[in-house]
């Protein structure tokens, strides 16, 4: 069980476009931010989408999108399917290239990027996507693909490599002895754990969820979202979370941002 | 792996079979269409207006709505003929009055002329469903079992589908089987509710008791971990805990025991028999109208 986390607003300091009704809320713990940013009084958005435009072949999934996300703040994104919410998610990781706009990303515009110079980049903002078993590969070790991005990025070592595994599993409310497992062998819900487990594994600052919660049974879904708020609340971090249920994106998201025709509304 | 299962649908209403996945919502709407699979066995009886079903009631009596419109509509032919041939094998009309029939009834599910001459694959998944629906109800079946049909739509287009699946089951007099895992989506959409947990119905009765005054347990968990537009933000929810036994899984008491916060010696060890309790029918060992 998670520890009991009093219920609070989150909010950050007089950010632009966050809900200014909320007390404001001390600086998020855990990993610090860039720190000429966490001392700012008018802190500069972590995420800020600038007139993005993104196109497949001469479709446009997504046409002149901005938006900003805010250190510690969760913005949720809904919509129709086909609105282009997964396209705009895509071009913010640059799994696909924006036809044209920024992705600025702690001032870093990464559609200016080359793929090598993305790379050190990559570990501070991490997808977690719909299908549970889908992201996870079925042959391998749970533990194993938790450990694959520390490995990836050159950070891991013996024995402080199988130390921080056995830390991600605890903090996604997974019991260490599941790190054996196979995806098969756990429920949907574990499996959705240890793909956000696997997330974290490199201290990202921005989660892109995309649906995290559409595949899962409503019993399941719960436990989830309050996992969501309480690494939210532990380790600081911003979401841009993505998903049709928009009684779940009203309960996690400071801010909610409704897509049509690859426009965002009003 | 579904076990004494019970329930009526009335004359022209609307039940909604309910529960997640594994819960054999989707086994018992198909033993009812006696389309399960080869190895299954099954006992027990499906009465329609008071008559057993037989196999030649598939596609007259009772019709489907299947999740998948595709898998529902041939993929060589264009949708208003294959209305018009529905019409011509069960009513024997006339290769005329087929084709002015199914035109009119691919209008009333908001289908045009122009549409009707396209083929599955040509039409958006609502429209497909759309298409589904008139094939599905043109024959005037008493009872329409749609197996989770709007899953595959986005959520715009979900409740339109839902009303127009409703609209029609009234225009023609048939019941309606709604399958379902969203238990939000009943709450405008049945007259009644059962739902189901590892192969039994916990709880059946109205919707609105169901949903606003829960009795069985289950119900209640399930309900209160749900956010609604009341829930203040960020709050954490409570959570079930534990996960659904898998399917084909026997316990020696109440299946939901091992998650279930009220149960005691006797739910580890006797199933619960369903009983009547304010208008609905229940099947826990504790479930009670006073507060617990
Ligand atoms: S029979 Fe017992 S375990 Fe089952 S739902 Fe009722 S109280 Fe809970």
């Amino acid at each position: 069980m998670n520890p009991p986390v009093p219920a609070q607003p989150l909010t950050v300091a007089g950010s632009p476009g966050s809900d200014t009704s909320s007390p404001a809320r001390p600086a998020p713990i855990g990993k610090p931010l860039a720190p000429a940013h966490a001392a700012s009084a008018a802190p500069q958005p972590l995420l800020s989408v600038r007139d993005l435009v993104v196109r497949y072949g001469s479709t446009t999934a997504v046409d002149g999108v901005s938006f900003d996300i805010h250190a510690g703040e969760t913005v949720g994104l809904v919509g129709p399917s086909g609105c282009g919410k997964s396209s705009t998610a895509a071009a913010i990781l640059q799994l696909h290239r924006p036809h044209s706009g920024e992705v600025r990303f702690d001032d870093v515009d990464l559609t200016a990027l080359s793929e090598r110079q993305l790379r050190p980049i990559r570990p501070r903002l991490q997808p977690v996507f719909q299908d549970p078993y889908g992201s996870l590969s079925p042959r391998r070790r749970i533990q194993d693909q938790i450990a694959e991005p520390l490995r990836v990025h050159g950070r891991w070592s013996h024995p402080a490599g199988p130390r921080r595994v056995a830390e991600l599993l605890d903090m996604t409310g997974l019991n260490p002895a599941l790190g054996s497992r196979f995806p098969h062998e756990l429920s949907g819900g574990q499996c959705q754990r240890a793909g956000i487990a696997r997330a974290l594994a490199n201290t990202p600052q921005l989660l892109i969820l995309d649906e995290p919660i559409s595949a899962l049974d409503a019993s399941l879904r719960a436990g989830i979202l309050n996992l969501l708020l309480d690494l939210q609340d532990s380790l600081g971090l911003s979401y841009l979370f993505i998903s049709h249920d928009l009684t779940a994106v009203r309960h996690l998201s400071n801010r909610t941002l409704t897509m049509h025709d690859g426009r965002i509304d009003g | 792996m579904v076990r004494g299962v019970s329930f009526d649908v009335h004359t022209g209403e609307v039940l909604a079979l309910t529960g997640e996945s594994g819960a054999g919502k989707s086994l018992t709407a198909r033993a009812l269409l006696g389309m399960l699979p080869r190895e299954a066995t099954t006992d027990g009886t499906v009465l329609l207006h008071g008559t057993p079903v037989t196999p030649a009631d598939r596609g007259r009596r009772i019709a489907m709505v299947p999740q998948d419109a595709l898998s529902a509509l041939s993929p060589v032919h264009p949708v208003g003929e294959q209305i018009a041939l529905a019409l011509r094998s069960i009513q024997g009309l006339t290769r005329k009055d087929a084709r002015s029939r199914a035109q009119r009834a691919l209008a009333e599910v908001g289908i045009t002329a122009a549409a009707s001459r396209a083929h599955p694959h040509e039409l958006s998944g609502g429209m497909r469903q759309r298409a589904v629906i008139a094939l599905a109800t043109v024959n005037t079946p008493d009872l329409l079992i749609a197996d989770e049909p709007t899953t595959s739509l986005d959520p715009t287009t979900q409740d339109a589908v839902l009303t127009l699946l409703r609209e029609r089951c009234t225009a023609t007099g048939a019941s309606l089987l709604l399958v379902t895992h969203a238990l939000d989506t009943t709450r405008s959409h049945a007259d009644h509710i059962a739902v189901m947990y590892a192969g039994t119905i916990t709880e059946y009765g109205p919707t609105d008791h169901v949903l606003n005054r829960p009795l069985s347990p289950y119900t209640t968990a399930l309900l209160a971990s749900l956010p609604t537009a009341d829930t203040p933000p960020r709050t954490r929810l409570p959570t079930l805990p534990g996960k659904p036994p898998t399917p084909g899984e026997t316990t020696a008491g109440c299946a939901f025991a091992p998650r279930c916060p009220h149960a005691t010696d006797l739910c580890h060890t006797q199933h619960p028999e369903p009983r009547a309790l304010d208008q609905r029918i229940v099947t826990c060992h504790h479930a009670a109208l006073e507060p617990r």
